[in-house]
């Protein structure tokens, strides 16, 4: 239990004792049902799915093997790149800076680029990154196994502007030390930032 | 993730639910919204402790769920899945809310007490706490303390499954929760002297 850092006393009680009376009761009003008017809440939200596109199926993941552009940390796409090392399978800390993210065009859609996410991490044994590419989706996009400690994972992304972090071994969160930080969100959990720029900006 | 005891059946019918939509059936959508709605309206509202903005927050993840519903790797287990976006999207309408009021209750009550006057575990004559209370008691918690209290204890998730959603370690999410406990007991014995 490492998170205190303003010398504060301990907490009197522990995480996993029993609920006295008095916190059930404050348990079952937090459980009870919020009052809400689900037909206007359904038909709000369906008539904003209706304006959506049909859900994209997953972009081909086959390029033409063009290499569009290879962009030094530090550019418009820094952030897709990190370079950690596991710590005795516990700790993970930054040891080598970012190095490039190659970007790939993508056949057919010109428009969606390839931007490749690499991670160093000894001991891990999976690594996947969540973002909201992929809806934070914590295993729908891993990392492949490169050489001992490497691992990368190229992913179609169209313009626009990513948050996303790398899971290891499926609960260890590590946003990207290289990357630039979403600016609204610090709130306990830092993700990194990639923006893709649009086709013939680069 | 789960988020409740998932049958069978229930998983069956959301891979069927979410198949449905991606084949072209938009409508289909509004069952897996009817069906997630209450649940994902109550975390949100207990976690922002403002029903309009959890309306507007559940709302925006049910859209967002239908952009990238292609992405759901397991799609009978549609209601973890997007449980995540929402407790994303909280943690960031949090923090846009905190920066812009800058505002940040921290309620000096004292520790001692609570747990003394409570009633025996075999008293069922404790009053319940009005909406407002709770209410009140959630917003002086510090954001990250009452997130991991309420996916604790009201979502009833593991520590295992909360470190996944949050990215924080099982101690130190252990160590929110205590902190929680405590200032809710804290806080709870002011709200029950009113």
């Amino acid at each position: 239990m490492t998170e205190d850092k303003n010398n504060m006393p301990p907490p009197s009680v522990d995480a996993d004792a029993a609920l006295s009376v008095s916190e059930q009761a404050f348990l079952a009003a937090l459980r009870a049902p919020i009052s809400l008017d689900s037909n206007a809440f359904d038909a709000s939200v369906m008539a904003a799915v209706r304006r959506e596109p049909a859900p994209a199926r997953p972009a081909s993941r086959r390029r033409s093997g063009r290499v569009f552009g290879i962009i030094a940390a530090g550019a418009a796409l820094a952030a897709a790149v990190t370079l950690f090392v596991v710590n005795g399978g516990s700790r993970l800390t930054p040891e080598v800076p970012a190095t490039s993210v190659v970007v790939t065009t993508v056949t057919p859609a010109p428009a969606v680029r390839t931007v490749r996410f690499t991670l160093v991490a000894s001991g891990a044994s999976r690594v996947a990154v969540a973002g909201s590419f992929n809806g934070w989706n914590t295993v729908s996009t891993p990392l492949r196994r490169v050489d001992r400690d490497t691992w990368e994972a190229d992913i179609p992304l169209g313009a626009g502007r990513y948050v996303y972090q790398f899971v290891v071994d499926g609960t260890r969160w590590v946003p990207d030390p290289r990357a630039p930080r979403d600016a609204g969100d610090d709130f306990g959990v830092t993700n990194s930032v990639v923006t893709v720029p649009t086709f013939g900006s680069a | 993730m789960h988020l409740t005891p998932e049958t069978s059946q229930d998983r069956v019918w959301h891979a069927a639910m979410v198949a449905r939509v991606l084949s072209g059936d938009v409508e289909a959508y509004a069952e897996l919204v009817a069906r997630h709605r209450d649940r994902l309206v109550r975390y949100a509202v207990r976690m922002l402790c403002d029903a309009d903005e959890a309306d507007d927050v559940t709302q925006e993840t049910f859209v967002r769920a239908y952009r990238s519903l292609a992405t759901c790797e397991d799609p009978s287990r549609f209601g973890g899945w997007i449980f995540s976006i929402l407790a994303n999207r909280c943690r960031t309408a949090g923090a846009r809310r905190a920066k812009r009021e800058a505002v940040f209750v921290s309620t000096e009550v004292g520790v001692e007490g609570w747990a003394d006057r409570s009633a025996p575990d075999t008293d069922v004559s404790v009053t319940e706490p009005s909406t407002e209370r709770v209410e009140r008691a959630l917003l002086a918690l510090n954001a990250a303390h009452r997130e991991a209290f309420l996916l604790k204890y009201v979502e009833d998730m593991s520590y295992e499954e909360i470190a996944v959603l949050t990215g924080a370690g099982v101690s130190a999410l252990k160590m929110r929760v205590s902190r929680a406990r405590d200032f809710l007991r804290a806080a709870l014995t002011e709200a029950f002297d009113d």
